[in-house]
């Protein structure tokens, strides 16, 4: 029996992480759990589920949240997709060709990454209402596809690695630059490019601060905003309609871990370069 | 890796002459344009805004205009007691995640590191990074509840016969702090366990067979080989840590919005009341020049600590 055997031999390190799982998970469970309690329900019992589950609390949190997915879906949709396509265009051209430039391009790129967006946080509001922006979704949307530091140091160090016979040969052939980049390293590029573009979705899903500086217009709220928004805004929800709201604005992540786990986990690691 | 081993353009023989060399300019035109996109977007959102809060921060703002007050906002600052106040409120949060950081999600990797069965392996790590689909604010606001008077913790220390000790958590300045450092307790979920999981994963094969050949214990291979060779990892986790409490503010902002009182207010927080709720925009814009001359410092100083990556550029 020798699988019995390694499993025994590990059987102490499982029950220790088990110990520490267990408050990890505390707050899902706290989350899920009251999600399911109408009023009186969680006035007896505040913390363990209780039954009947009380699927009305999610709707009347779904009636205040659901515009937030769509806003969600435009901003980060065009955030995401104009951070990839300029940063991969950037990298490329950076990572692959010695022109006059390149080294002072590169130093404007990297350093932007200290420059931590909050603190240029007065400035920035002030540009987007010089602009006129504000209440819009460009006052979002326009610093987030700005926000390609990160990214493009990604995909610097993939295009940099890349084989130079590669690009040789495609040169002997005649294609110019932009031709490169779209035969021969967007196709490369393409597993790097979901691994970033699932973090950034993960990244710009958690962004409070800025959306609730710039969107005041209830229509325009993204998924974080209204959330905090519906918990300490004027009619302060049952507690169990809060946590259902909190449940709704995970949803799309969760989806999102579930179909495409091992990219998600490469895009975190990826994005650990700057967090 | 010699710089220049990766390049594959054409390269036009520069001129003969000194000075701009327009057929080799206009060779990479294409290239140019490829980059304007980024170098435009940078310009305007990132180095104007910076910038021009170093600048605002010597202006005093309002309605009618712009007015040039010198020191003003900084005297102002120096001299602002709850200022002062949210400053140690800062470093308290910064240092106690950098002794987090540094420990518990270390603990984790390694112990996941030392299951033999590979497929548990895989599966524990799935498990510690489940939690991260949770929103960062609907986490915090989880939290709220736990702390609030018939919240979590406050039913869970009464079920132990612990009911002396209940309280207002957010509402009490003596243990405000202490409530919102142990905020998401015990800290594992997420990325920093994952970037010492693949620090593990580097070091090599053989060096920890040697090891256990030599006899060495699961703990004293722990001391004498992984956490020599995580210094890296430790190190960029510290950088992204401090910078992270730097910057951000939805922690008490959800939390207790800097209250009670000033007990949990933090720089950032006054910044954004700055602009939000005063409309004090210069005064911000010093406290945002503050904040953007300490990431520096911090930034530095990593870089001096570590080797840049000379070899990629």
């Amino acid at each position: 029996m020798p699988k019995l055997k390694i499993f025994n031999r590990d059987l102490p390190l499982h029950l220790v992480l088990l110990l520490i799982a267990l408050p990890t998970f505390f707050p899902v469970f706290v989350m899920l759990s009251i999600s399911g309690k109408d009023f009186f329900q969680y006035g007896q019992q505040p913390l363990l589920p209780t039954l009947p589950f009380n699927f009305a609390n999610y709707e009347v949190a779904w009636s205040f949240m659901s515009s937030t997915y769509l806003n969600n879906t435009i901003i980060i949709g065009v955030g995401v997709a104009a951070i990839l396509l300029f940063a991969s265009l950037t990298a490329f051209s950076l990572a692959r060709f010695s022109f006059p430039g390149r080294k002072v391009l590169f130093y404007f790129v990297l350093a932007v990454l200290a420059i931590p967006s909050t603190v240029i946080l007065v400035p920035l509001f002030m540009l987007i209402v010089d602009f006129g922006l504000l209440n819009t979704r460009w006052a979002v949307i326009l610093p987030y596809a700005a926000s390609q530091s990160f990214a493009i140091l990604v995909f610097y160090t993939f295009f940099y690695t890349l084989s130079k016979e590669l690009f040789e040969s495609a040169q002997i052939d005649g294609a110019g630059f932009f031709q490169m980049y779209i035969h021969l390293g967007l196709p490369l590029a393409r597993p790097i490019m979901s691994a970033i573009g699932v973090f950034l979705i993960w990244l710009l899903w958690n962004d409070y601060i800025w959306p609730s500086l710039v969107l005041s217009d209830p229509e325009l709220q993204t998924v974080a905003l209204k959330l905090v928004v519906f918990y300490l805004g004027r009619g302060i929800p049952e507690p169990g309609q809060g946590m259902a709201a909190s449940v709704i604005s995970s949803i799309p992540l969760v989806l999102l871990f579930l179909v495409s786990m091992r990219t998600f986990i490469a895009g975190l690691t990826a994005g650990a370069i700057k967090g | 890796m010699s710089s220049n081993s990766a390049f594959s353009g054409i390269l036009p023989k520069a001129g003969s002459r000194r000075g701009v060399n327009w057929a080799r300019l206009r060779h990479f035109a294409p290239l140019y344009l490829m980059v304007l996109p980024t170098v435009v977007m940078l310009l305007v959102f990132f180095y104007y805004p910076a910038i021009k809060g170093f600048l605002t921060s010597f202006q005093y703002v309002d309605v009618r205009g712009a007015q040039w007050v010198g020191l003003d906002n900084y005297e102002r600052l120096f001299n602002d007691v709850r200022l002062i106040q949210s400053f140690r409120n800062l470093i308290f949060l910064a240092v106690f995640n950098v002794v987090v950081v540094t420990t518990l999600p270390l603990l984790v990797a390694a112990l996941i590191f030392r299951v033999k069965n590979m497929s548990a392996q895989y599966w524990w790590r799935i498990v510690f990074v489940i939690p991260i689909v949770v929103p960062a604010v609907a986490s915090i606001l989880v939290w709220r509840w736990m702390y609030s008077a018939d919240g979590g913790l406050n039913i869970l220390l009464s079920a132990v016969g612990l009911g002396d000790l209940t309280r207002s958590w957010l509402g009490d300045r003596d243990v405000v702090m202490w409530a919102l450092a142990f905020t998401n307790f015990p800290w594992v979920a997420g990325i920093n366990f994952l970037i010492y999981y693949a620090g593990l994963q580097d070091i090599s094969q053989e060096v920890l067979d040697a090891s256990v050949v030599d006899g060495a214990t699961s703990l004293r291979r722990f001391y004498s080989i992984e956490l020599p060779l995580l210094r890296p990892q430790m190190r960029l986790l510290v950088l992204l840590t401090l910078i992270y409490w730097m910057r951000s503010f939805e922690l008490p902002m959800i939390m207790t919005n800097g209250g009670p009182g000033f007990a949990s207010m933090v720089p950032g927080l006054r910044m954004y009341y700055a602009i939000n709720r005063d409309f004090d925009l210069g005064y911000g814009s010093a406290i945002g020049t503050i904040l953007f001359l300490i990431v520096l410092v911090i930034t530095l100083l990593q870089l001096r600590l570590t080797r840049t990556r000379d070899d990629v550029i």
